[in-house]
């Protein structure tokens, strides 16, 4: 294995995929690290091995990633799959794990397209095992065309509840209830980006004709689809046995032994504030992105980020962003020259623009409802540590506006997953209980290695020389 | 504004020497340029250790340790704090002689809080060390705190005495004036006092030549990890090793806390560290060496803190000699947290002007230029 690259990307996903091809057929030396067997993401998981079945249920959307697996493929890149970094530097070395051994690579640039995932939200029992997230449901289809057989409610708000309910439609899995937790109020403001949104007319009406097709499937087969849900809880002993929510003014049960929920999709930043890039507070979808130009610029001269950890924009977005990304280091290497990346930047760019011209609108449409948050105090929001909504909103009362200062203290954070789960809501949680506007409180700091490493293989690693004082 | 005592730095060595002259009647203002326990305060490995400290620190810890088990009614907080024996290893013979000498030197002076233990007592202590093992120094008195829980009490127990603790302030000019000192925050206010207190930590020589008093302060970032849960590992005992680097913390969730001297590059003008993986890879080849159990464990995280240190690893405690009126409590080089609520005491009995409960004579400012002159 070579040890110094020109480039290292991070994530086999539509954009890591797109920007090393790009970056090897520009004649720079480029390593891919992921952590699954095979390349396409979480979008496209699997998908080199999936049968002609998986390919008919799961569409197009999932199909089309063949045409960029085809592309990274004939390229000339060092794939390493099942490699788990767990810290990188803006010097541009990569710590990870493969094979049961630590490494170490260095790289002239590294672009990190660590993607997205689906926003964690603590509520009454979401802790029970038979609850699981709809990305979860997904994967595991791709992965082993598991269905469940046993009775399932779906739950939440967004483009995926809708994705997963066709599927598991389509593949006759009990489905008990859907319900929907958008606030019907959102749908007005959601309307001023509408104009927008219609310059991919196709794109819109596919999803409509998505809701359309699952309700009509809900109605033939009398699945309840109930709007305008709140207060959604699993209950049970060892298991998932009722979930339960209100309606309206009405409180709704339905027995089930699973439950799929899905509040939204956000940038998945652990590597990236590990790394150091500066992020920016989004006040509609409530989440932290870095900050970083549609090249993929950061902060850090050696560092870049393409795909959805940049920003929520759907798989061919994550792609053209790749892409542009890749032509932005090989114009800065000299690779190409200036005249060459703008002839091949702009038609990327403008594909790129008219491929995000919906997403004001589904940004606002499936906003976090204001409510999404009030956890009730004795519901567990750090599951690694077991600390509860109580024992945060006491640190708050008692001053604490820090994620970081409460962690060292309560613990609320420091387990294995380092807040990756409880981070949104600790952060929603200071916001609600101080008077800080969100972009004024401090995010919660990511420390190496954002993975566990197991000391055997730490202790196996090459160590180099380092100062000591 | 002005107060009787300025002090730079609300770190738990500032907060401490502010609630003790606050006490005492004095006002005092601290000013802070991010939130008390921000730096190695807050964020040290939380070790309460008298065992296995220099000579000259001594005295002050083991009355550092009474205060320790009194924080309850002194600050209102028991700043997280237990007991967990902490045992000193010996791998060899050579080394046991070591620790039989630190013992005896130690009795001579009158102190019996570290004591030479054999092997069966070392297994009673810790049974999953490994065999190669052949006894052990331990002070069974010793343990662990909460550094961010007991910062944060400090500074809240000094606020409850009066004293204002500016956060967010950074001093950006210090000078001295015909009656003490004046300096200038990044809120752009002004300040006056009598005395000027340097608690700057790993910024402590910076802030010190901006008064014309260059200290032998240098900045480290202490690289510490802690690991995954490991029910019963170390039995409730924290270990140190007698030849090489090595700090093992047994918190009481099972988890270890790893330290014992590692570092990590910085800069200190960024304020920012890279935390350097291949140092823990060192400490963890260590690690399953005297513990081979700890194959199994799991690296968790890594963080490090921004520390002020001295070549001699012994801090500077005292009066400047140049500039009058102005005092260090500085360069605690990676071992200060459990001294702190005996500094806040002696520093608040010097700057009265009355003489310190324990000599401070081996933290003189000095001592270094005493030493070129005997050469």
């Amino acid at each position: 294995m070579k040890t110094k690259y020109d480039a290292i990307v991070i994530g086999a996903g539509p954009a890591g995929l797109a920007c090393s091809a790009e970056l090897a057929n520009r004649g720079l030396d480029v390593a891919v690290l992921d952590e699954q067997a095979s390349p396409g993401g979480q979008i496209y998981r699997n998908i080199t091995q999936a049968t002609p079945r998986q390919h008919a249920i799961l569409g197009s959307d999932y199909t089309d990633g063949l045409e960029v697996i085809k592309a990274f493929k004939e390229a000339d890149v060092d794939y390493l799959p099942l490699s788990r970094v767990w810290q990188a530097e803006e010097t541009g070395d990569v710590y990870f794990s493969r094979e049961g051994a630590s490494h170490q690579l260095k790289a002239d640039y590294l672009v990190l397209c660590t993607g997205a995932m689906e926003r964690p939200v603590p509520f009454p029992g979401w802790t029970l095992p038979g609850v699981m997230t709809c990305g979860g449901m997904s994967n595991l289809y791709k992965d082993s065309s598991l269905v469940p057989t046993e009775p399932v409610v779906l739950a939440g708000s967004g483009p995926l509840l809708w994705v997963v309910a066709e599927h598991l439609f389509a593949l006759n899995a009990p489905i008990v209830a859907i319900l929907d937790t958008t606030p019907l109020m959102q749908v007005l403001p959601a309307m001023k980006h509408m104009p927008r949104a219609l310059k991919r007319i196709g794109f819109m009406l596919k999803g409509v004709k998505l809701i359309a097709d699952v309700h009509l499937t809900a109605l033939k087969r009398k699945v309840p689809i109930r709007r305008n849900v709140k207060n959604l809880r699993a209950e049970g002993n060892d298991q998932v046995e009722w979930v339960k929510a209100t309606c309206g003014k009405k409180e709704i049960a339905y027995a089930a032994t699973t439950l799929l929920v899905n509040e939204g999709i956000v940038p998945n930043t652990s590597l990236l504030r590990q790394v150091g890039c500066e992020h920016t507070w989004d006040p509609i979808q409530r989440f932290w992105f870095p900050k970083v130009g549609l090249d993929g610029r950061t902060n850090l001269p050696s560092v870049f980020v393409a795909g959805d950890g940049n920003f929520v924009h759907g798989a061919k977005s994550a792609e053209y962003k790749g892409k542009l990304t890749a032509l932005t280091i090989a114009n800065e290497m000299r690779r190409i020259s200036d005249a060459e990346f703008e002839e091949q930047a702009q038609p990327v760019r403008d594909m790129l623009e008219l491929d995000i011209s919906p997403r004001p609108f589904i940004d606002k449409m499936y906003a976090p409802r204001p409510d999404l948050f009030g956890i009730p105090d004795n519901t567990t929001v750090c599951r690694c540590e077991g600390i509860t909504a109580g024992q945060i909103r006491d640190m708050i009362e008692a001053g604490y506006t820090d994620h970081n200062e409460i962690k060292a203290i309560i613990r609320c954070g420091m387990g294995p997953c380092q807040g990756r789960m409880c981070g949104p809501a600790v952060f929603e949680l200071i916001a609600e209980g101080s008077n800080l506007e969100p972009q004024k409180i401090r995010q919660h700091r990511l420390r190496p290695p954002i993975k566990p490493v197991s000391l055997q293989e730490l202790a196996n690693a090459k160590v180099g020389e380092t100062d000591e004082s | 504004m002005k107060a009787d005592v300025l002090i730079v730095g609300g770190g738990i060595m500032g907060c401490a020497t502010a609630l003790e002259l606050a006490r005492k009647g004095k006002s005092v203002i601290i000013f802070e340029k991010d939130t008390p326990g921000r730096h190695a305060s807050g964020n040290n490995s939380g070790g309460v250790r008298c065992q296995g400290r220099d000579i000259r620190e001594i005295a002050i810890a083991v009355e550092a340790r009474k205060m320790w088990g009194l924080h309850e009614k002194t600050i209102l907080s028991d700043c997280g704090f237990f007991v967990s024996p902490r045992l000193r290893l010996a791998e060899n013979d050579k080394e046991l002689q070591v620790l039989v000498k630190r013992q005896e030197k130690l009795n001579a002076m009158g102190y019996d809080h570290e004591v030479v233990v054999d092997l069966a007592e070392v297994r009673r202590l810790s049974p999953h060390v490994a065999d190669h093992v052949v006894g052990g120094l331990v002070c069974y008195s010793d343990g662990l705190a909460n550094p961010m829980l007991t910062s944060k009490a400090y500074a809240a127990a000094a606020e409850r005495e009066g004293v204002t603790i500016l956060k967010g302030t950074r001093v950006i000019e210090a000078s001295t004036t015909s009656s003490g000192f004046k300096v200038r925050t990044s809120r752009d206010k002004f300040y006056e006092g009598e005395m000027l207190v340097n608690c700057t930590g790993a910024w402590a020589g910076r802030f010190s030549a901006m008064l014309g008093d260059p200290l032998p302060v240098f900045s480290a970032a202490p690289t510490m990890m802690v690991t995954g849960r490991m029910p019963g590992m170390m039995n409730g005992t924290s270990l140190g090793l007698t030849g090489r680097l090595l700090g093992l913390m047994a918190a009481q969730n099972g988890t270890i806390v790893v330290g014992g001297g590692y570092r990590s590059p910085h800069d200190l003008e960024k304020e920012k560290i890279w935390v350097d993986p291949m140092q823990m890879a060192k400490a963890a080849k260590i690690m399953v060496e005297i513990m081979p159990g700890l194959k199994k464990a799991q690296m968790m995280r890594c963080w490090t803190a921004f520390e002020g240190c001295i070549k001699d690893k012994v801090p500077i405690v005292g009066q400047s000699i140049k500039v009058p009126g102005l005092f260090h409590v500085c360069g605690f080089s990676a071992h200060g947290f459990q001294l702190a609520p005996m500094m806040g005491r002696v520093m608040s009995q010097i700057m009265l002007g009355q003489k310190p409960e324990l000599p401070l004579d081996d933290f003189r400012v000095d001592r270094f230029e005493d030493q070129k002159t005997a050469k």
